[in-house]
């Protein structure tokens, strides 16, 4: 077994257990609140503020489900060498677990990538890889403050592209050019490279591009 | 809905048991079941409209549970419980069978839907 996929495995595991810790805690906090919507108001002078509170928990409860859902996902991706991914989905995935980074960096990665599905066959662990280390590169040398716009589109119908846009550019192409010496981006387009695909950035708008070849749209 | 009558089969006993008080005061009748034989040896004594099973079950599986209750009772409406975050599972059941699939943690309003779905389409 590949280590990948024993992670995997694991990871995907732990996840269904996660959601069936969820729905006890979801179910136990529903029922309190029947108990409590049994009591005529003015009965029980703390009900609104236990309401809250259950509502505070139903809302971490709908946090913990999208983060073990996507976490579910990513532990399948090495399940096979070669498929048919969403774009859009794996965009999703990695924005939202490697939310807790982004924040420690003060920034924040949306998908932009609207309705359109795009399809990429491709290695689906490397793929999420190259997108993580496209976000990890802007985090290092971003501003705090940044707010990523990730997209991904098809390009003269026959190539798939994500594409990182901080907006506002705060960092000269001067700088950019020194940072495409970095070893950050060296890993990242060694593993580009690995995909038969291609890492960019734009000196001027310093908009990140990763150029996939092999595409499947619908 | 009184005379409607669920039964839940999970082998998360603490979730079982809350649902069911929970679908209780709603006004439908649920008994529980904690893994596969114990459910297929109280269906007949229960009779349930409609049951709502777990597919994730140590011992006899959820898929297996419900190939033997679509043998035995071909008439009765299954809605099957999953905790995977994709919707394979539960597509492959509804292959063998199943009415529909909900994913755990689930809303217990759309719960409810899908019971009185799956209840009417048995009338």
């Amino acid at each position: 077994m590949k280590d990948t996929l024993f992670i995997g495995k694991i990871t995907a595991t732990a996840t269904h257990e996660i959601k069936n810790v969820l729905a006890i805690i979801r179910e136990s906090g529903g029922l309190m609140q029947d108990f409590l919507n049994m009591v005529p108001d003015g009965v029980f002078q703390h009900k609104d503020r236990f309401l809250k509170i259950l509502s505070n928990i139903e809302e971490q409860v709908v946090r913990g489900d999208d983060i073990s859902t996507q976490l579910n996902r990513f532990g399948h991706a090495p399940d096979t060498d070669v498929s048919s991914e969403n774009t859009g989905e794996m965009i999703d995935q990695m924005i939202e677990l490697t939310k807790r980074i982004a924040k420690a960096r003060q920034m924040t990665f949306r998908n932009a990538s609207g309705k359109n599905h795009v399809l990429l066959r491709c290695d689906p662990l490397k793929v999420r890889k190259l997108i993580f280390q496209g976000m990890q590169f802007l985090m290092a040398y971003g501003t705090p403050g940044d707010d990523i716009a990730v997209r991904s589109s098809t390009r003269d119908g026959k190539k798939v592209v994500i594409e990182f846009d901080p907006g506002t550019q705060k960092i000269t192409s001067v700088e950019i050019k020194k940072l495409m010496t970095s070893e950050e981006w060296k890993d990242l387009e060694l593993t580009a490279e690995s995909l038969n695909s291609r890492a960019g950035m734009d000196h001027e708008s310093g908009v990140l591009c990763l150029e996939f070849t092999n595409l499947n749209t619908i | 809905m009184a005379d409607l009558k669920v039964m839940l089969v999970d082998d998360e006993q603490e979730f079982a048991t809350t649902l069911a008080e929970r679908l209780r005061m709603r006004g439908i009748e649920t008994v529980t079941a904690f893994d596969g034989e114990e459910a297929l040896k109280l269906m007949a004594a229960q009779r349930p409209n409609v049951v709502v099973l777990d597919i994730m079950m140590p011992g006899m599986s959820g898929l297996q549970v419900l190939g033997k209750v679509t043998a035995m009772y071909p008439d009765l409406p299954v809605i099957l419980l999953t905790g995977i975050g994709s919707t394979s599972e539960g597509i492959a059941g509804m292959k063998i069978g199943a009415h529909d699939y909900l994913m755990k943690p689930l809303q217990i309003e759309e719960l409810i839907e899908k019971i009185r779905s799956a209840a009417a389409k048995r009338i």
